[in-house]
């Protein structure tokens, strides 16, 4: 069974493509060419392609946290003991 | 005489935009002498697909066309090739950039004879600039993906190996990441997730191969 995704990051990706540029459009293969506000209806119904991007959400956190701790790792080896 | 067998159909926005980005796959195989089948448009069916490749026999497959986990489709999503079909790719290299092949698919192929299969194991996403639409190559946006996935058909067609030119795309997707990360450009932050889910959903499947 899948994880259930919490509610925040819901809210957090149609924060994200409330901002989305009127002329950029996002092509996923066998749904189209989806436009802001046709993006923002599938999170808003939290259907498969919605779930589809707070998962692309998750994975560029999840890079942003790994690329934050190994500069700390870095950092820290730096200042030595 | 190099073989290859690509497929274009151009029924949508998604797979006109392949068929423009194509164009430098097939530069790339009339530079090298490589005799080309071309299966564009309506022709990227099953039937004639299979025609295809019984009577020319080529050993690399472009299959560009939507995909779900058993099937990869040809024009106007007419299904073109599915499970119980491996046995027709037997020592064959495949490259699609059909969603989600790989997973199922792309796994039957390889254990039931192909040399090797790359794809996507989700869907492949991309951006496009809605103003840009009707002249697909002088779209930047969708450059960054086609650039960086196009890396693999024109290393295969160059001689080198099919897992050096997947490593030689997904060093291009990083490279686009770090690019679109530096960035203060509007559609950034959407275009670098694309870019990081496509560069994770990218696999090479079966053995190192080269294409004879």
């Amino acid at each position: 069974m899948r994880e259930e995704i919490p509610e925040i990051f819901w809210e957090l990706v149609k924060t994200r493509f409330e901002r989305m540029p009127p002329n950029l459009r996002l092509v996923i293969g066998g749904v189209g060419s989806l436009k802001k506000e046709e993006i923002l209806r599938h999170i808003e119904k939290k259907d498969e392609i919605g779930e589809l991007l707070v998962r692309m959400e998750i994975e560029y956190l999840k890079l942003i946290k790994e690329e934050a701790e190994s500069y700390e790792e870095t950092l820290n080896n730096i200042a030595g003991p | 005489m190099r073989k290859l067998l690509i497929t274009l159909p151009d029924h949508d926005d998604s797979t006109l935009y392949i068929f423009h980005w194509s164009k430098y796959i097939l530069r790339e195989a009339e530079k090298k002498g490589v005799k080309v089948l071309k299966l564009e448009r309506e022709r990227a069916n099953r039937k004639t697909f299979f025609d295809f490749l019984n009577s020319h026999r080529p050993s690399f497959l472009i299959l560009n066309g939507h995909g779900d986990e058993k099937t990869i489709y040809g024009y106007n999503d007419e299904k073109m090739l599915e499970e119980g079909d491996e046995e027709a790719l037997k020592e064959k290299i495949v490259y699609t950039i059909a969603c989600d092949a790989a997973k199922s698919l792309g796994k039957s192929i390889v254990e039931k004879g192909g040399k090797c299969f790359i794809g996507y194991n989700r869907k492949f996403v991309f951006c496009m600039d809605e103003t840009k639409m009707t002249r697909p190559l002088e779209d930047e946006k969708a450059a960054s993906f086609f650039n960086a996935t196009n890396k693999i058909p024109i290393g295969i067609i160059k001689g080198n190996s099919s897992l050096d030119s997947v490593e030689k795309a997904k060093e291009e997707f990083r490279r686009e990441i770090v690019k679109w990360r530096l960035s203060k450009e509007l559609e950034a932050p959407f275009m670098l997730r694309a870019l990081i889910w496509d560069l994770h959903s990218l696999v090479h499947l079966g053995e190192k191969s080269f294409f004879e």
